[in-house]
């Protein structure tokens, strides 16, 4: 019997430290991916026409939309990629139990989710400059809204909680599989099969209903309530079922 | 607090944590090819934002939003004012272009080229003085708000052997715009994102000529309409 006595939130630090080195790699995916995005982005995010008075308008918009939409998926992935058998068994070279390991888990992804959210955003600067410098974008032609420190704060919030929240999904597909490989065909089948039957039946499908409840609040307070609940959700039952698994499963 | 000041504030932070990790007596040379990684993608972002505010700040004006109730608005008060001849009071931001012509004829044809229907007023002075004023109006063009006015190039007046030509405004290149918009997680909360149906408020250019008082127009084609004031 060991005399020494353990505290939670040491080993849950410690381990935080831990998974943020061994999985560092996990980030230059990240630089990578956001590259990649980056690049598909100077095409324009969207683009609009019109024809009137013998006169023809083309707009293109630019911004980082399509960086925060691939980081987001990054967020997935990495949640789902710490679930895996050989991250989870990094943890035994510490004493853990499944809630240390999970919480560990968690600190992880939020310091990933700051990460992601905040160079995201940087990235709009990125792509102005590349557009200047290499693209030959009309100088004239480039007109920007009025952007201030409060919009870019705000946007750096949400896009952080959505990664995080995002995260959190990845986290709970990660797990449910671990527990049944069968969830790794069920949960497309699931997710195709509602959107089927939503069709068949003639009514707005559930995922648009899903999306419409974060992506349509409009007060940053009530969104950062509802991610921070859903969040709360998946993680936990995340946790509950790990607990229940065996040691070395 | 403009955009720059986010920047500065970023790269003392950054320094500042560079400095705890020497002063923890970490050496930065056996951080691996990740951290590097990071620490100049981090750093070439935040050098681009700074850049870029300043880009954006030398060449590009931050204008004002205008609403979209406020720009047909504006087009209704001056298609209202022409069509009631005070031609005195119109504000001089939505003339596009005048132009005069010697005329000493009773009569003239006017044509108008192209795919091109202007609204046109005709305005009889109150004396024969020989001279034709024609001059072109526009409400503007607005994209989401922002206004191009000056894009737009107005059409050409001509006369030519007793007839009075307008052709459709010069625009072969087209407009061709950029413009940044606010990410989705910004637009959100504060409005403004792109109108995707109805971004761009462009309606054709009114003509509003000042004849003398005896001349009279020959009304050839069925294309256009003309709008007499004080009449």
């Amino acid at each position: 019997m060991s005399l020494l006595t353990v505290n939670t939130a040491e080993i849950v630090k410690k381990q935080f430290l831990f998974k943020l080195k061994a999985n560092i790699d996990a980030f230059s995916s990240l630089v990578w991916i956001q590259l990649l995005a980056i690049l598909f982005s100077l095409g324009g995010v969207a683009s609009q026409g019109s024809h009137s008075d013998g006169l023809s308008i083309s707009i293109k918009y630019f911004s980082s939309d399509v960086v925060i939409a691939f980081t987001m998926i990054w967020g997935l992935v990495t949640a789902i990629t710490i679930t895996t058998r050989p991250y989870r068994y990094f943890d035994f070279s510490f004493v853990t139990n499944r809630i240390t390991s999970s919480l560990s888990n968690i600190i992880y992804l939020f310091t990933a989710s700051v990460l992601g959210g905040v160079t995201a955003m940087l990235a709009k600067g990125l792509l102005i400059i590349i557009g200047y410098l290499f693209l030959d974008f009309q100088l004239l032609d480039f007109y920007s809204q009025s952007f201030h420190v409060r919009d870019f704060m705000i946007g750096t919030i949400a896009a952080v909680l959505y990664i995080f929240f995002i995260s959190s999904i990845g986290y709970f597909i990660g797990t449910l599989v671990q527990v049944s490989r069968l969830f790794i065909v069920g949960i497309p089948v699931l997710f195709i099969g509602s959107m089927f039957l939503d069709g068949m039946m003639q009514r707005e499908p559930m995922a648009m209903k899903t999306l419409q409840f974060y992506f349509m609040e409009t007060s940053l307070f009530i969104f950062i309530v509802k991610v921070f609940i859903s969040t709360a959700l998946f993680f936990a039952a995340s946790i509950s079922m790990l607990n229940r698994m065996e040691v070395r499963k | 607090m403009m955009l720059s000041i986010l920047p500065v504030a970023i790269i003392i932070f950054i320094v500042v944590i560079i400095i705890a990790i020497i002063m923890k007596g970490k050496k930065l040379v056996t951080i691996k090819f990740t951290y590097w990684l990071l620490l100049i993608y981090i750093g070439v972002l935040i050098i681009s934002l700074a850049a870029a505010s300043f880009v954006i700040g030398n060449s590009t004006k931050v204008r004002e939003i205008v609403l979209e109730k406020d720009i047909r608005e504006n087009r209704l008060e001056l298609e209202k004012q022409l069509s009631s001849g005070s031609f005195e009071q119109m504000d001089a931001n939505y003339l596009l272009k005048q132009s005069s012509f010697e005329y000493h004829q009773p009569s003239m044809k006017m044509v108008i080229s192209g795919h091109f229907t202007p609204r046109i007023f005709i305005e009889k002075k109150e004396q024969d003085d020989g001279v034709i004023d024609a001059y072109a109006f526009s409400s503007g063009l607005y994209i989401d708000g922002v206004n191009f006015t000056e894009k737009i190039t107005p059409p050409t007046f001509a006369l030519n052997n007793n007839q009075f030509e307008i052709y459709p405004p010069d625009n072969h290149e087209g407009i061709n715009i950029s413009m940044m918009k606010n990410e989705f997680t910004i637009t959100q909360f504060i409005g403004g994102g792109a109108s995707f149906f109805e971004p761009i408020e462009h309606n054709e250019s009114i003509i509003y000529l000042r004849l003398p008082k005896s001349l009279t127009i020959q009304n050839e084609q069925d294309s256009y309409f003309l709008e007499y004031v004080h009449e």
